[in-house]
This record gives C-alpha cells, sequence and structure tokens, in this order.
C-alpha cells in the first residue's frame, strides 16, 4: 500500500501541531513550575539551615557569656516577687543607718515609655518614709545605685527644724521583666 | 490556482516531497521523545521536591524552636536592658551638686528633689543677706543648673537670713558620673 505523500505530510504535520498544543506543551509548563518550586523548597531549606545554623551559634555565645546574662537577669528579673524587693529595701535602709517608718507599692504596672518593642518592661514604684541623718541617705541611695538590680530615686524631700535625724520621703523606681 | 498542478503534485514525484515527508516525521519522532522526557523530568522532579520537602522537616525541629525561643527572649531582653541603663539616672549625683555648690555660712533646712521635673526646692537659712546673695551667684554659675526661681527672703530669728529657692536641673546632672 503506498501512501499519499502530501496528505501524510500533511496528516504528520497536523498531529506533531496537535502533540506539542495538548501533549509537550502542558508537560513543558508542569517542568517549569516543578522546576521553581523545587528551587524554592531548595532555597527555604537553605535559609532555615542557616538561620538555625546561625540560632546554635548565637545560643553557644550565649552559654558562654553566662556571667553577663545573669547580672541582666539580676538587673531586670523576671519574677517582680514584690516580697523580696520590700525586704532588700529595708534591710539596705537598715544597713545604711535609716529606721524605715512606712514602705508601701505605690505602682505596678507596665511600661512602654522607655521601651518600643512588643514584650513590655513592669515599672514598679516604692514610696518610703525614713529617718536618719544625711551621710546615711546617702550610703543609702549610693547603695541602690550600684545594685544589681536597676534602681532610681524619683523624688526625695526631707526636712528638719532643728539637725538630724531628718524625715525623708522617698520614691524609688525599679523595674522587672 | 490552477487545478492541473494539484494533479501534477499527487502524480509526480518530486524529491522535495520526500525531504518534507522524512523532516515532518522526524518532527513527530522529535515531539514524542520530548513529551517522553518531560514527563520522566517531571517524576524526577517530583521526587526532589518530595525529598527537598522531608529535609525541610528535619530543619525547625523542637528543640531548635525551643533554642530559638530563648535567643529571642534574650535579645529582647538585652535590648531592654541597654535601653533602661542608657535613662538611668544617678539622683546622688545631684546631691553631690547641692553638697559641693553649698557655702559654708548656708544651711539647708528642707529639701525636695523630683527627677520627673528636674526640680529642687530648697529652704533655709544664711548667715547675712550678702552670704546668701553670694550663695545664689554660684548656684547661678553652675553649669548644671539651668535656672533659678522663686526666690524669697526675709529675716529669720537669731538674725539669720531665712530663703526659700527652686532651683531647676540639666538633664546632664543624672547621668554625669560624679567623683565626688
Amino acid at each position: 500500500m503506498s501512501i499519499d505523500r502530501p496528505i501524510a505530510i500533511a496528516l504528520i504535520i497536523v498531529i506533531t501541531v496537535l502533540l506539542i498544543f495538548f501533549f509537550v506543551l502542558p508537560e513543558y509548563n508542569k517542568f517549569s513550575q516543578l522546576r521553581q518550586s523545587l528551587a524554592e523548597k531548595l532555597g527555604e531549606y537553605d535559609a532555615q539551615h542557616d538561620y538555625y545554623a546561625a540560632i546554635d551559634k548565637i545560643a553557644l555565645d550565649l552559654q558562654d557569656k553566662k556571667a553577663e546574662l545573669t547580672k541582666i537577669d539580676n538587673a531586670l528579673p523576671q519574677d517582680a516577687s514584690l516580697g523580696s524587693l520590700m525586704y532588700y529595701l529595708q534591710k539596705t535602709a537598715k544597713s545604711s543607718g535609716l529606721i524605715t517608718k512606712s514602705l508601701f507599692l505605690s505602682k505596678a504596672a507596665a511600661s512602654t515609655a522607655k521601651t518600643e518593642s512588643t514584650n513590655t518592661v513592669k515599672e514598679i514604684i516604692f514610696s518610703m518614709d525614713a529617718t536618719g541623718d544625711y551621710p546615711s541617705l546617702q550610703s543609702f541611695i549610693s547603695t541602690l545605685e550600684k545594685s544589681a538590680r536597676i534602681f532610681e530615686v524619683n523624688r526625695i524631700s526631707f526636712s528638719s527644724s532643728a539637725g538630724p535625724p531628718f524625715n525623708f520621703n522617698l520614691q524609688i523606681k525599679t523595674q522587672s521583666y | 490556482m490552477d487545478v492541473s498542478v494539484i494533479s501534477q503534485i499527487k502524480t509526480k514525484k518530486f524529491w522535495w516531497m520526500d525531504v518534507i515527508f522524512y523532516f515532518a516525521t522526524s518532527l513527530l519522532v522529535a515531539t514524542v521523545f520530548c513529551y517522553f522526557i518531560f514527563s520522566a523530568k517531571n517524576n524526577f522532579l517530583k521526587d526532589d521536591i518530595k525529598k527537598a520537602e522531608e529535609g525541610l522537616k528535619t530543619v525547625g525541629t523542637e528543640q531548635q524552636k525551643a533554642t530559638e525561643k530563648s535567643v529571642v527572649g534574650y535579645r529582647d531582653k538585652i535590648n531592654k536592658f541597654t535601653e533602661l541603663l542608657k535613662n538611668h539616672d544617678l539622683t546622688s549625683n545631684a546631691f553631690a551638686l547641692i553638697k559641693s555648690q553649698t557655702m559654708p555660712n548656708v544651711w539647708f533646712k528642707q529639701f525636695s528633689l523630683d527627677r520627673k521635673n528636674n526640680a529642687v526646692q530648697l529652704s533655709g537659712e544664711a548667715d547675712s543677706a550678702d552670704a546668701l546673695s553670694r550663695q545664689i551667684l554660684v548656684f547661678e554659675k553652675s553649669k548644671y543648673i539651668k535656672t533659678i526661681g522663686n526666690l524669697n527672703s526675709s529675716l529669720g530669728s537669731s538674725a539669720r537670713v531665712d530663703f526659700n529657692v527652686n532651683i531647676s536641673l540639666q538633664d546632664s546632672i543624672f547621668t554625669y558620673l560624679s567623683t565626688k
């Protein structure tokens, strides 16, 4: 059986075009998509691998700097523990030579004034009335300022008409994380 | 088009007709070959993607996430600590300033320091009006004292001069590390 060449050529071209449009092109598009998807996955893997490797390195660095971190933890403790704070203030006042007449918590609230990130630093403010002489007050403030925990004396007032002992009124601020 | 030309193409044998025929046939074979090649490649790519997805599951494990949380927590805490330390005030500097600037013939009976407003209220006694004016002059000359206001004085008991004065301090005094 002889094939009519022109018709055969026309048929082959039509079949080829149909194959290209309905089979080869969709398969090629799929190939492009899969290749892109693989590149994305590999990129994501590399990025995540590098990220966690960097995190592990930082964690190791942090372990090496444990002493410094302990200082930061002491300065900005996780636990507010008002009881231990009151005890510390009373003990420091006593060792400085002041007699604490009253000590009360005037504020314990989250502060966003000085920090911008999402986690808040809690501000704790104590009001304290004490009696003693001026060097004792100086020693008390100096001890608070040198303390591992961050303390700030916001307000100080004292008065006496006939010399020491003076009546001191202090507002002491500290923070917890 | 002349009908005789079509009839000639159908009956006559042209050499280029064979060339076109074989070319078209090879094109068909190449198309089929391409289809199978892409199909096989796609299967390999699917396997590779599956492997990459499994690989992704090995990073970011619970332990790594816990380490990440701890590191990020410390980063935040260190940032906040740095910020707090930068804004940390030393009230004792204000005391040291007042102490160093007070003349020997002046006494303070009342002292009130408000860090928020950088304000100091002082009440006291001076030996004489001359001593008080010298004291005020000393305060005015200090680079850590911004303004002096509400100054009033009166002749008190035992021939001394009672006075009240409000002092506004420079912010830098609270960060300045005094040698005392």
